[in-house]
């Protein structure tokens, strides 16, 4: 008998064939998708898309030296500014239009940003202006700043110099040669963020990691410790010092340059992940919501209801249209629902910005309404209609950055995200809420989501001939 | 109804030369018949006989091949509905999370009526469906009986002088059925033409006026059941005997007297078998058979004689072989 209820059941799975697509198929998909992100995603492409701009107060050799450098390392992709009168606004402009991810600011350091006057030779403070919204570009570009310092500091960016330090913590894996052009970084996620939120002073890393170990090539090796910060930075000094000594020729005044994260966006609002989260999560849902009530009009044809309705006054445009303001009614509703819980409990910002906020959530779910109807005529079956856009809606979800932010994957497959409308729903709300942008800068967003929309429900209407007349 | 109408000679439903090939097969091939108006007609035919196709080309759910179908002397476009005609499917073609006053109201809506005319009909078929009680309930509630009445009402809500109905009572119990057709006695009264499509035939028999058989895309019999029978089995009756078991030792066919009635054992068991005879003249042929077999010391338990029926008809025409489609 027990054989018997399992041979059944197989029989039974292996006869619903989307059933069996979705068990066996459906995690390779996501699998696939997941591992694109991080794996490829994060090591291959990063260092390509952190777009920066750089504006020197100070213009002496040495700054000018530092921003060389980094240009010549590739790391970060560089824009210039082209307003020299308010090039701090410019570049504001551009972190809050995203066209950039941050900016760093060389000035002259006041008396409170330097940490010990008496051993800092260059009075140099850098401010890294950013984005929080992106948690990891600012600790990827403060990584970078951190490690040309240091470099330019040892072979004072003499490339030639065949000298191969090696520095490594364990948080923290860094190895550079002579040339100063092959860096092997890796550090995860949780680490970045970890370092943008801790790191204030240059160097730090190495301090923060507990641990941190310099071996110099030499023979020179030198503990930190967590605890005793000070001390770590007079030895990273003394070791400097002593490569000066060794006759290498090494500036070693720029280990001190206070470095200082300033977050350009985020003042006195929630967490710029609560309200991508809340978009993200709302748009997915949407798209579940919009199959699950499009599957309706499947249920109408398999039990006769739509003859009867068609065989009626009414057409089919109308039913399709009826259902296409129904389902964005719902939409609207579910996504307002979710705002506002967002505004109460995580504080995001909804009075403020409801004008744009309306703007796209009518504007995303018209698309997801859309969306729906395409599936629900696309689908012979419930069953079919449940495979299909279960696969469709998580994938939709997992490229257009529902489940995680796209800007922790790959510039490839952050394009490939463009090609779902939750990446432009998100980045939309984006811009709303977090870059709190004038609605005009929605254009592109909402152009997109109405189109697919308009195109979505063409399709869906094209498809619904055969259910006219046959 | 409201108001009883006043009938004519156009007939309500003209089927002409009706024609559909699905692929290789043909669903309908040359369908002619007429439904006049007032009258009640059913369709009968086996699995696949056509006709779902033939009923849904009626609708415009289908487009036909060839042919024509005139509505109350109009031809039909072959795309768009007409208010004259309402349709009633087969399935429950309804909404469960509604309630029957929301059913009858958004399908009222549906054929254009609106504001007191709406009401007005509402009312009058939660009076005509026997749940006015029970209007602000969910269908889903309801038992199958009643959401079968509901469907029959939401397919009649704009008073169409032509009603297609199919299988209205399927899956309902004699309570239900009994009911149901009382119903559509009353649109029948009011003057409405019905297109009944059924597997029952007792249904047939008793409901409708006359009766059109479809076989392979084709009508085989078109009548009332008395030119039916006269067209297919004739006047033979059907005589049913009851044996005792003990008493009969050949088969039926090994008399001789009986051969001539091609005898056909229906039911057999130790105890008693049951004979079947087919004769136009009862009382002259059965009681020298009866004669014969007492002759032969067989046991006569009971003695059964039916009139041919519209099952007899509908099995002569269509033969008994299953049609799996």
């Amino acid at each position: 008998m027990v054989w018997s209820i399992f041979a059944m059941s197989m029989r039974q799975w292996l006869n619903r064939p989307w059933e069996v697509v979705l068990a066996l198929f459906l995690p390779i998909v996501f699998f696939s998708i997941f591992a694109t992100i991080f794996g490829r995603g994060l090591q291959s492409d990063r260092k390509k898309k952190i777009s920066i701009s750089v504006i020197d107060e100070v213009s002496d050799h040495q700054s000018i030296k530092l921003i060389e450098v980094l240009k010549k390392q590739g790391e970060l992709q560089f824009v210039d500014l082209t307003e020299s009168v308010t090039p701090h606004q410019q570049a504001k402009d551009l972190i809050q239009r995203g066209e950039i991810k941050a900016c760093l600011v060389i000035k002259i350091a006041t008396t409170s940003e330097s940490t010990d006057a008496s051993t800092q030779a260059i009075p140099w403070a850098i401010d890294i202006l950013s984005d929080q919204s992106d948690q990891l570009a600012a600790a990827y570009v403060e990584s970078a700043l951190q490690r040309h310092m240091m470099q330019l500091a040892w072979w004072g960016g003499d490339q030639s110099n065949t000298k191969s330090p090696t520095w490594t913590n364990a948080g923290q894996s860094a190895k550079m040669t002579g040339s100063g052009r092959v860096m092997n970084n890796r550090m995860t996620t949780a680490q970045g963020v970890h370092l943008a939120a801790e790191n204030e002073v240059l160097l730090a890393p190495a301090i923060n990691a507990g641990t941190a170990t310099y071996s110099i090539d030499d023979g020179v090796q030198v503990q930190t410790n967590q605890a005793d910060q000070g001390s770590a930075i007079r030895k990273q000094q003394k070791m400097a010092n002593r490569l000066n000594d060794d006759g290498t020729g090494a500036p070693n005044d720029m280990e001190m340059v206070p470095v200082k994260i300033v977050n350009l966006l985020g003042d006195g609002k929630a967490n710029p992940v609560i309200s991508m989260y809340a978009a993200g999560i709302a748009v997915m849902f949407l798209l579940f919501n919009a199959t699950t009530v499009g599957g309706i009009l499947i249920e109408e044809r398999s039990n006769q209801t739509l003859d009867r309705l068609l065989s009626s006054n009414l057409t089919m445009d109308q039913l399709l249209l009826g259902k296409w303001f129904y389902m964005t009614f719902l939409g609207v509703l579910q996504i307002t629902v979710m705002f506002v819980w967002a505004s109460l409990v995580f504080k995001v910002d909804l009075a403020g910005h409801f004008d744009g906020f309306m703007m796209m959530t009518i504007a995303t779910s018209l698309a997801a309404s859309g969306f729906g109807l395409f599936m629900a005529t696309l689908c012979k079956s419930r069953t079919q209609l449940t495979g299909v856009s279960t696969m469709l809606v998580l994938s939709m979800s997992a490229m257009g950055g529902s489940m995680i932010p796209r800007y922790l994957m790959s510039e490839s497959l952050q394009k490939i995200g463009l090609l779902t409308f939750n990446a432009w729903a998100i980045d939309g709300y984006d811009k709303v809420f977090w870059r709190e942008m004038p609605v005009g800068s929605l254009a592109p967003q909402l152009a997109v989501l109405a189109l697919s929309s308009v195109l979505f429900l063409c399709i869906a209407r094209l498809l619904a001939i055969r259910w006219e007349v046959k | 109804m409201s108001n009883s109408r006043i009938l004519d000679d156009t007939p309500a439903l003209s089927i002409q030369d009706l024609r559909k090939r699905f692929g290789k097969t043909n669903a309908l091939d040359g369908v002619v018949f007429k439904l006049h108006q007032g009258e009640r007609l059913g369709l009968l035919g086996p699995n696949g006989a056509g006709k779902t196709t033939l009923v849904r080309c009626i609708a415009r759910r289908i487009r036909a091949d060839q042919g024509d179908i005139v509505l109350l002397g109009e031809p039909m476009a072959p795309t768009g509905t007409s208010p004259s005609l309402g349709i009633v499917p087969q399935e429950l073609a309804i909404y469960e999370d509604l309630s029957a006053y929301q059913n009858l109201y958004f399908f009222g809506r549906f054929h254009g009526l609106r504001g007191r005319e709406l009401k007005h009909r509402i009312h009058w078929a939660l009076e005509w469906t026997g749940l006015k009680d029970r209007s602000s309930q969910l269908v889903r509630h309801f038992s199958g009986g009643m959401k079968r009445r509901i469907n029959l009402a939401c397919g009649v809500m704009h008073s169409p002088r032509v009603l297609l109905l199919d299988e209205p009572t399927v899956g309902v119990d004699p309570q239900s059925r009994e009911r149901i057709y009382v119903m559509i006695d009353s649109l029948s009264e009011e003057g409405c033409s019905i297109l009944l499509t059924t597997h029952h035939m007792e249904e047939a028999e008793w409901q409708c006026d006359r009766l059109v058989i479809m076989d392979r895309g084709r009508v085989v019999a078109d009548g009332t059941i008395d030119e039916l029978i006269d067209q297919s089995v004739g006047p033979s009756r059907s005589v049913r005997l009851r044996i005792d078991g003990h008493s009969l030792r050949h088969h039926p066919r090994e008399f001789g007297f009986l051969r001539k009635w091609e005898p056909e054992i229906v039911f057999r068991s130790d105890e008693e078998q049951v004979v079947e005879l087919r004769m136009n003249d009862v009382a002259q042929y059965l009681p020298a058979i009866l004669e014969q077999l007492s002759a032969q010391s067989v046991i006569v338990r009971d003695i059964e004689v039916q009139p041919p029926s519209l099952h007899d008809v509908f099995l002569a025409l269509t033969g008994k072989h299953l049609r799996d489609v």
